[in-house]
């Protein structure tokens, strides 16, 4: 089973004004790791809603050219 | 009736009166099928993560458009055969009464995180030991006195061995 902390909590349920959009670059890019993948949920303990959106636009964001797929 | 958004990529080789042209083409071609236009933003050049099309830059835009969702396949098929536009993508508005993000809040967005990162960049760099012309003086000086102290030092220890 993985460790999931449970002091963290979703670093969108403080701030509802952000909307998860492929157009967010700078916002996404706190979502991917050095090599450009996404980051798993439990680092920053975002929901599984979230997550999935953060995943979608994450994808969008590559097709479109403005997030790499590797380094 | 569907109100959709669409995000398109000119080619950055060439020049914005090229892209504008190509820009207006499609424009005309969507209102052709019968898209109503709602929303326009222009995000300018804007260097692209990966080579698309022996493309390193494109010129994107935004727009908004309404649609009989049985065009929109059309228009997609068009716009793959579109030399000038190296990508698109076609995507649904769920709110249409919420503001779209654009490009200044791009920007924005964009400085805070280079200025976020420049600062844990910062972190993660050893400190120097002098920054000021002060710091090297004093600097200096401790040398000096530590380096007048291990000459003492020797002398004294080859003195009481009586050499």
């Amino acid at each position: 089973m993985k460790y999931v902390s449970s002091d963290k909590t979703c670093p969108f349920k403080a701030d509802n004004t952000v909307v998860i959009d492929y157009k967010n670059v700078p916002l996404l890019r706190r979502f991917v790791d050095y090599y450009g993948r996404i980051k798993k949920s439990y680092y920053k303990g975002t929901t599984r809603q979230n997550q999935s959106r953060l995943a979608r636009s994450v994808k969008r964001a590559r097709h479109m050219g403005l997030l790499s797929f590797t380094r | 009736m569907r109100t959709y958004e669409i995000m398109i990529a000119v080619r950055g080789s060439l020049i914005a009166s090229e892209a504008k042209t190509a820009y207006d083409a499609f424009i005309t071609s969507l209102s052709a099928k019968g898209g109503k236009v709602t929303y326009e933003d222009d995000w300018n050049k804007i260097p692209l993560a990966y080579k698309i099309k022996k493309e390193s830059e494109a010129y994107f835009s935004v727009i908004h458009f309404e649609m009989e969702s049985t065009k929109v396949k059309s228009l997609e098929l068009e716009l793959e055969l579109n030399a000038e536009i190296i990508r698109h993508l076609i995507t649904k508005v769920e709110d249409t009464k919420a503001t779209p993000y654009n490009k200044t809040n791009y920007d924005e967005d964009m400085e805070a995180f280079n200025d976020e990162k420049l600062e844990r960049k910062k972190k993660a760099m050893p400190k120097t030991r002098a920054t000021t012309a002060r710091q090297l003086e004093e600097d200096m000086d401790k040398i000096k006195k530590r380096k007048t102290a291990e000459t003492s030092a020797k002398a004294n220890i080859s003195k009481e061995l009586g050499l």
